[in-house]
């Protein structure tokens, strides 16, 4: 009995038959779905496991009173634009999984609130699933067809709340998975649930913690995979960054605060050079891809505070993005953006994918967490 | 710590150099123009070289946009006996909108019609430009207000001016509203290694900050801190020559305070780090809102020129009675220069004085700025420039009234006793309690007569 371990990414999918090392890593066929690729790729494999990292999170479009709160809730999803309520687009806006409105402070006077809400056009802002994630007053909303309400985004105190909407955008792309990323195909074939990798990783890293399948790796680890278009760091809980993948961090350079910070924690002798390259939304190499987004998605969860760097003693890089990178270019720029540039981690990189074979391979009982329905 | 140092000094300027002016494409204008110009220019035409002599040195400001009109303003100022001649540029060049520029320029001229607010230096170019200082025996000062200044310290190099003004800061929270703060300091950079580039050795090229700010309700504490930044990051790049500034606050012993204070931290943290730069001090006259009455106006005018000699400035930046109005006339401007050069001639080598207002106010500052500066500097950041930009994202240096997005301004400062400025709200910049007790006590009574934006209106109109 063979089992095929399968990881569908946005460039690229993923292969290996378990029990083995020798992974194939083939590039995604244009004109045909995922799920197609995958069983054209089984070749008469028993069983089937499979996870997708594919576009890892829905579109999502925010409209708010102001640009400020709801936009980083919402950034459990991929951040197609940021509106204000009430304000007509100047150009037509892309077609969005999810529209995210929201405004207000619960309990108080809703006067501008309505007038924005009573110009907003929902023509304007084409989408599959509303969701409301403002003030809590039911009549606010009430002429609009809302499928969905989380909690305010701002609590009664005025400080960001994000969590409610974070975890609602999180369920529904659950929900959307395989219906959405072109996996029907694989609609029977697989032993367990298809679940996105991020899920993978978190069993993997609990895995790691009790069975120690990599002795190399000190405890407590930090866990970064990066991607074709998103990264995901594992700390608690999985982190996943949908704008920061090694073909896609441009729209992160432009937003991003400190490039000479980053250029100089890539190139230090260069970064002057580097920095205008960056400013310029150009990426000289593919490993300054990986380093990029290796920094700025560490640098956010230290900034955002959700990060304590200071804790862990071993950084294990998984995916095959790093391949090519000095391993001194990556403890720099890592310690560097978590503010830490003396820090001594053991720096671990998974050399055959065996993070994600030993996630994927677990038991079917450690994939319950965050089960969606099999296809 | 980001100490700064000369290990952040720009390595490679000569590709940056090459890369920018052959974008730029003027025929006269090479990597090697602006050193060999200057190389052959009279030393009378060097700022460092001027402020060997007694100040302060007179300094009007003024720009045309026909190269005619700017010549004209020029001979004015010699005339009048203006020790500094100005170059102030317009706002579309000062964004780097050079096409504007010239369309303006262009129709400026056709019809007969000032339709650009200064010289557009980049249209006209340096062959130009350099014709309008020809037989003049004074430095000029180039006065912008430019985020991105590399090309345009490029021509005003190449056309013989000594002195540049601004600075990454300073020529960005005030006058940009989303240009990156890191991108101006960085290009900044450049200028500054330009600068010390390019001036002969006997006679470097004057640099200087801009220390008014947005010139509205700015506490000392902040202007000394930028005008430090400022000053630091010259002398990272080798900068010898520098001038830190300020505007006149309101309060005459706070304008003696900030004088000793600026001029004892400069001292101080140049030795500290390594650095040999002679630091001049400039004094901008009365840069918030003026009075529209002309007698009133020359009253400030000539207050402020006595103000410049009593803190014992190097130089001092003058106004002219039609600041309310629009832009100075020629003649208005020259009879300014007449007019300052009159007061300061009544204070021959004054020397700064001091009570215990002034000595209060001193020790308050000097702390505020120590507080300030410590933790600008014990940021753990890999460089000066990064520590910098980071005290701006983080609301260290904040500065009230500025434009720009990425300016914290949750500083609230209001006009106390003796209409000095005192930081009411110090936001996220690193006061002590000690230093905000203090504050409150100089403060003095608060104010009941009415909500905070209309005592904020009266303070910032408080000399009109």
């Amino acid at each position: 009995m063979t089992t095929l371990l399968v990881d569908i990414g946005s460039t690229t999918i993923k292969l290996c038959e378990a029990g083995t090392r020798a992974v194939r890593v083939v590039p995604r066929a244009p004109g045909i779905s995922p799920g197609e690729q995958v069983l054209s790729l089984t070749n008469g494999a028993d069983r089937l496991r499979v996870c997708s990292s594919a576009n890892a999170a829905p579109r999502v479009g925010v409209l708010g009173l102001t640009r400020g709160h709801s936009a980083p809730a919402a950034a459990a999803g991929n951040v197609a634009y940021t509106h204000l309520l009430g304000e007509r687009p100047a150009s037509p806006l892309p077609h969005v999984d999810i529209l995210v409105m929201a405004g207000g402070v619960d309990g108080a006077d809703h006067t501008h609130l309505r007038t924005c809400l009573s110009r907003t056009r929902l023509a304007d802002h084409p989408h599959d699933v509303l969701v409301w994630a403002g003030a809590d007053d039911p009549d606010l909303v009430a002429h609009l067809p809302v499928d969905h309400r989380a909690p305010n985004v701002l609590d009664h105190r005025l400080r960001p709340s994000p969590g409610g909407l974070s975890d609602l955008i999180h369920n529904l792309h659950l929900g959307d998975l395989v219906d959405h990323k072109g996996l029907r195909p694989l609609a029977g074939a697989t032993e367990t649930p298809i679940l996105p990798t991020p899920t993978i990783l978190t069993v993997a890293a609990e895995r790691l913690t009790r069975d120690n399948f990599l002795p190399d790796v000190t405890h407590p680890f930090l866990l970064v995979d990066i991607g074709g278009t998103t990264t995901t760091i594992h700390h608690n809980t999985h982190h996943v960054f949908t704008d920061l993948g090694v073909a896609n961090p441009h729209r992160a350079l432009a937003t991003h605060t400190g490039l000479m910070d980053l250029a100089t924690a890539i190139d230090p002798p260069q970064a002057r050079s580097l920095y205008h390259s960056l400013s310029e939304g150009k990426i000289p190499t593919p490993q300054t891809a990986f380093l990029t987004c290796l920094y700025l998605s560490l640098w956010r969860l230290t900034h955002q505070g959700t990060l304590t760097p200071q804790n862990f003693t071993s950084l294990l890089v998984t995916g095959g993005a790093w391949q090519g990178t000095p391993t001194p270019d990556i403890l720099r720029v890592a310690t560097t953006a978590c503010g830490l540039p003396h820090a001594h981690w053991n720096l671990c990189l998974d050399h055959h994918y065996e993070f994600w074979t030993h996630g994927l391979t677990a038991p079917a009982m450690d994939h319950q967490r965050d089960r969606m329905p099999s296809p | 710590m980001a100490a700064p140092g000369d290990h952040a000094r720009v390595g490679d300027l000569a590709a940056d150099r090459h890369r920018l002016i052959e974008r730029y494409g003027a025929p006269d204008l090479t990597p090697s123009t602006a050193a060999d110009h200057l190389a052959a220019l009279p030393r009378a035409r060097f700022a460092s070289v001027a402020y060997r002599r007694p100040g302060p040195l007179v300094q009007p400001r003024g720009g045309f946009p026909s190269a005619a009109k700017q010549r004209a303003l020029t001979l004015a100022f010699d005339a009048a006996g203006a020790d500094f001649i100005p170059l102030t540029v317009d706002s579309h060049t000062r964004h780097n909108d050079h096409d504007t520029a010239a369309r303006l320029l262009a129709a400026s001229l056709a019809e007969g019609r000032d339709l650009l607010n200064g010289y557009p230096l980049v249209a006209h170019g340096v062959t130009t430009t350099r014709g309008l200082f020809e037989g003049i025996e004074r430095p000029v000062s180039l006065r912008h207000g430019t985020p991105d200044a590399r090309l345009l310290a490029e021509l005003a190099l190449a056309s013989g001016i000594t002195e540049i003004e601004g600075g990454g800061l300073s020529y960005s929270l005030p006058y940009s509203r989303a240009f990156p703060v890191e991108r101006a300091l960085v290009h900044w950079q450049y200028v500054d290694r330009l600068c010390a580039e390019v001036g002969p050795a006997d006679a470097p090229v004057q640099r200087e900050s801009f220390g008014p700010l947005t010139a509205t309700l700015v506490p000392p504490v902040i202007t000394v801190v930028v005008q430090l930044c400022e000053l630091l990051l010259a002398a990272e790049q080798g900068v010898t020559a520098f001038t830190v500034s300020y505007g006149q606050t309101g309060s005459f012993e706070q304008d003696l305070a900030i004088a000793t204070v600026l001029r004892a931290h400069a001292a101080d943290l140049l030795a500290r780090f390594g650095f040999a730069v002679d630091v001049r001090l400039a004094y901008h006259q009365w840069m918030g809102a003026f009075p529209a009455e002309p007698s009133l106006a020359w009253q400030l005018i000539a207050v402020s020129a006595a103000i410049s000699g009593l803190v014992g400035a190097d130089k001092v930046v003058v106004k002219t009675p039609d600041e309310a109005v629009g832009i100075p006339s020629i003649e208005n401007n020259a009879a300014s220069v007449r007019a300052v050069r009159y007061v300061l001639d009544m204070f021959p080598a004054c020397r700064p004085l001091s009570n215990e207002v002034v000595e209060c106010e001193r020790d308050l500052l000097d702390r505020e700025v120590t507080e300030v500066l410590t933790r600008i500097l014990d940021h753990p950041a890999p460089s000066f420039l990064s520590a910098v930009h980071h005290a701006v994202l983080d609301g260290v240096i904040d500065v009230p009234f500025a434009p720009h997005e990425q300016n914290a301004a949750a500083l609230i400062a209001v006009r106390g006793t003796g209409r000095r400025i005192r930081v009411l709200e110090p936001g996220s910049v690193p006061l002590s309690t000690e230093s905000m007790r203090r504050e409150r006590e100089l403060r003095g009574p608060k104010s009941e007569d009415g909500p905070l934006w209309e005592g904020l209106l009266r303070d910032i109109r408080v000399l009109t």
